[in-house]
């Protein structure tokens, strides 16, 4: 993490959002019934919202993002997440960029937010950097989910997410079979790749 | 050579590679259910500690080892699974990976 001044923003951007996430548990639901379909309710409607939301950002077209600078990018990709965090309910994050290594497209950090590969960012295939933002962001809500029990419905989901977030199978070490496979990033990747389909009409992994 | 129970392989991913149990258990799983091509560049690494040549689907072993920082089992793990599945592995790989903690 290179970029320290983004860390900094971050605790400020995850601060204004506290109240935002403090209504959060009424909007998902904390019903005892079929905790899995509500999820699935839930999460369907989010889908819908996400891409109306970002639909309509004009930045996000492949034609004006390719005349966007460097800090005009990076706006816009906070203009992601804070847009995928209120239909999400939980506090936003701060976006920023680090020279990663070839491979890495990015991360999530609980204690920072989310961080981009900055030759991503730099890169014309905007449908493949709107994926990577909502991918770390549903890191987030999975991060919310788990420390506010309740949050989500689904309680077998968050267990199954709080464990691999204890134990993750980096691709380094498992493969990428394996990272792939895994609650937290299966998930991740399955729900990014609904709302790039339905924003891009892309094929979706 | 005949294919080892997966167990027989936990001691030395433990000791030598640094996995948790959890983790030598499911890459041992992996490894000795892989395709024949993979089993074979696995056991002569493993016998040896020379790593093969082996492509797969348009990825190398080194390929995988330098642009994507996969060690040599994470390496030959992700060619079993170009073998079974090129398309989804190589569109996951052209995606890349990454990191939550």
């Amino acid at each position: 993490m290179e970029d320290t001044t983004d860390t900094e923003e971050s605790v400020e951007t995850a601060d204004v959002g506290a109240d935002l996430a403090d209504n959060a548990g009424e909007q998902v639901g904390t019903d005892a019934g079929d905790g899995a379909s509500d999820f699935q309710a839930v999460t369907d409607a989010q889908v819908v919202s996400a891409t109306e939301a970002l639909g309509q950002m004009e930045a996000l077209r492949p034609e004006v993002w390719e005349g966007l600078g460097v800090e005009e990018r990076l706006e816009a990709l906070q203009g992601i997440e804070d847009r995928m965090a209120e239909i999400q309910g939980r506090p936003a994050v701060a976006v920023g960029t680090a020279t990663l290594e070839e491979g890495t497209y990015g991360g999530y950090r609980s204690d920072y937010g989310i961080v981009l590969n900055e030759a991503h960012v730099a890169s014309n295939d905007i449908a493949e950097i709107v994926d990577s933002v909502v991918h770390e962001g549903r890191h987030a809500y999975q991060d919310y989910a788990i420390h506010h029990l309740g949050f989500v419905s689904d309680a077998s989901l968050v267990e199954s997410w709080t464990a691999n977030w204890d134990n993750p199978l980096s691709a380094q070490d498992y493969g990428q079979e394996a990272y792939m496979a895994q609650p937290i990033e299966a998930d991740a990747w399955a729900y990014a790749g609904r709302i790039r389909q339905a924003l891009y009409g892309r094929e979706q992994l | 050579m005949e294919r080892p129970e997966p167990a027989e392989l936990v001691p030395r991913l433990m000791a030598e590679f640094g996995y948790p149990r959890a983790g030598a258990e499911l890459v041992a799983q992996k490894l000795t259910h892989a395709t024949e091509i993979v089993w074979h560049a696995f056991l002569s690494w493993w016998q040896t500690g020379t790593l093969p040549e082996l492509d797969v689907a348009d990825y190398s072993l080194s390929q995988l080892m330098r642009e994507h920082g996969m060690n040599p089992i994470a390496a030959l793990l992700t060619l079993d699974w170009l073998a079974r599945e090129p398309e989804a592995a190589k569109r996951s790989l052209h995606k890349g990976h990454d990191q939550v903690a």
